[in-house]
């Protein structure tokens, strides 16, 4: 119970985290998705029905904060936080640089897909720009926020 | 590739089911908007104390990349101020830019609109896909679908959602944003739509694309809002100024760019308008 607690407020603090910092760091109008990072670490160690909840959870919580449809972020987030569950952890720096750069990528066209679906368009140059922009500034930060994740236990440790 | 096991395809597709339950339920106005609108009230109070202690940093860091701006904005005035000595000498430029200054200050003042609240911006959409923000005013200080939101340097965007206590402001930078404008120095209207590009600009569409080629729209041209009947946008208020016009494509298909007049990635404190009006003018021309 605790642990999931623990989660939820990480969770809470890596979207008003990467929120604040849209508005002023974002890199080519891109800014970084903590919360994705948070999702795609915890993922790795969590059962894939696990990882599904905890993904759908936060990325409905990121839709309720823009204009999206709901449901849209949540799905591709609960999608792609499962995949990583079955795909199993990646222990390592590189492992955890690669499972975020590519959670980024598919969250990005999930939801750009899911949201064309929804009637709400974006240029496919501007979805190519944000998924490989997120991906580059997600993996710069994922560093940063491992050992946090390994000291709140919601990451592995490296073998 | 191993294929997924029935317990793992029901999962899937639960997750699916439950999104488009959640997009069909019509997200905005039913139960969900009204969830989303507590979730982001609940937001804006951690919000409050995150940029507390995140925005002295992202202030440093940003006060770092400005610094190689400045150097490259120095530059830049530098060579503006030698081509603008040039044309003063041959004068004719000077006359035309201060014409049209004249004009937009002129606009500005006559802007038909009613401030409804002055906001914080509180939030940014975290995600990259689209250039929304959220503000500290809502629908109890009065603030309404489709109400206009400005920034001190012009139109910033327009009130896309309400809560009681927040609002959603899509910016004209978004990819789904039209704003109906005026060229100021000729008159020429058209439809200015976001283009989700990573400089920011936007894309003007004119009403009589041939204005381009009559010279009607050029760059340094100011943007308002037209202010069209039964448009959103209160007329007469900056929106930005002509960049570039593609001159390849000249007869009707120019491309037309054009630099927000307001600063979108550093927004702070917006006035929420809605057209109208002014009674402060009102008063104004009453007490004269």
């Amino acid at each position: 119970m605790r642990q999931w607690v623990v989660l939820a407020v990480t969770i809470v603090l890596a979207l008003a985290i990467s929120a604040e910092m849209a508005l002023g760091l974002s890199v080519l109008r891109v800014g970084p998705d903590l919360a994705l990072i948070v999702v795609a670490l915890v993922a790795g160690s969590q059962a894939p029905e696990q990882a599904a909840g905890t993904g759908f959870a936060a990325g409905l919580l990121r839709d309720l904060l823009s204009a999206s449809p709901a449901g849209t972020g949540a799905a591709a987030f609960a999608l792609v936080a499962m995949g990583i569950s079955i795909a199993g952890p990646r222990p390592g720096l590189g492992g955890y640089l690669t499972t975020v750069g590519a959670a980024t990528l598919a969250v990005t066209f999930l939801h750009a897909v899911f949201a064309a679906v929804g009637g709400d368009t974006t240029s496919v140059s501007a979805v190519l720009r944000v998924a490989l922009v997120g991906a580059a500034y997600n993996a710069l930060l994922t560093p940063l926020l491992v050992p946090l994740l390994r000291r709140l236990s919601l990451a592995p440790e490296a073998v | 590739m191993s294929r997924p096991g029935p317990r793992r395809r029901s999962v899937i597709i639960a997750i699916l089911l439950t999104a488009l339950a959640l997009v069909s339920l019509e997200v905005r106005s039913g139960v969900v908007g009204a969830i989303g609108g507590g979730v982001r009230e609940a937001f804006g109070l951690v919000s409050s104390g995150v940029s507390f202690i995140i925005r002295p940093v992202t202030g440093t860091i940003q006060g770092l990349t400005d610094a190689r701006k400045l150097k490259a904005e120095i530059e830049e005035l530098r060579t503006e101020n030698e081509r603008l000595s040039k044309e003063i000498r041959e004068n004719a430029q000077l006359v035309r830019e201060a014409k049209e200054l004249r004009e937009l200050r002129a606009v500005r003042e006559s802007a038909e609109s009613v401030e409804v609240a002055v906001a914080r911006v509180v939030l940014a959409s975290p995600n990259s896909l689209e250039r929304v923000v959220t503000i500290d005013r809502g629908s109890s200080d009065g603030v309404k679908v489709g109400h206009a939101v400005l920034s001190p340097e012009g139109l910033a965007g327009i009130v896309e959602e309400v809560s009681p206590g927040t609002a959603i402001v899509r910016l004209i930078t978004d990819n789904s944003s039209a704003v109906g404008v005026r060229v100021t120095r000729s008159g020429e209207t058209g439809i200015l739509k976001g283009t989700g590009r990573a400089d920011g600009l936007l894309k003007l569409e004119l009403v009589a694309p041939q204005a381009v080629d009559k010279g009607q729209v050029s760059s340094g041209d100011v943007l308002v809002t037209a202010g069209f009947t039964g448009g959103l946008y209160p007329p007469g208020i900056p929106v930005g100024q002509v960049i570039t016009v593609d001159e390849g494509k000249r007869g009707g298909d120019a491309n037309v760019f054009v630099r927000p007049a307001a600063g979108l990635s550093r927004l702070e404190f917006v006035s929420v308008v809605r057209p109208g009006s002014s009674e402060r003018t009102a008063r104004a021309e009453e007490s004269e």
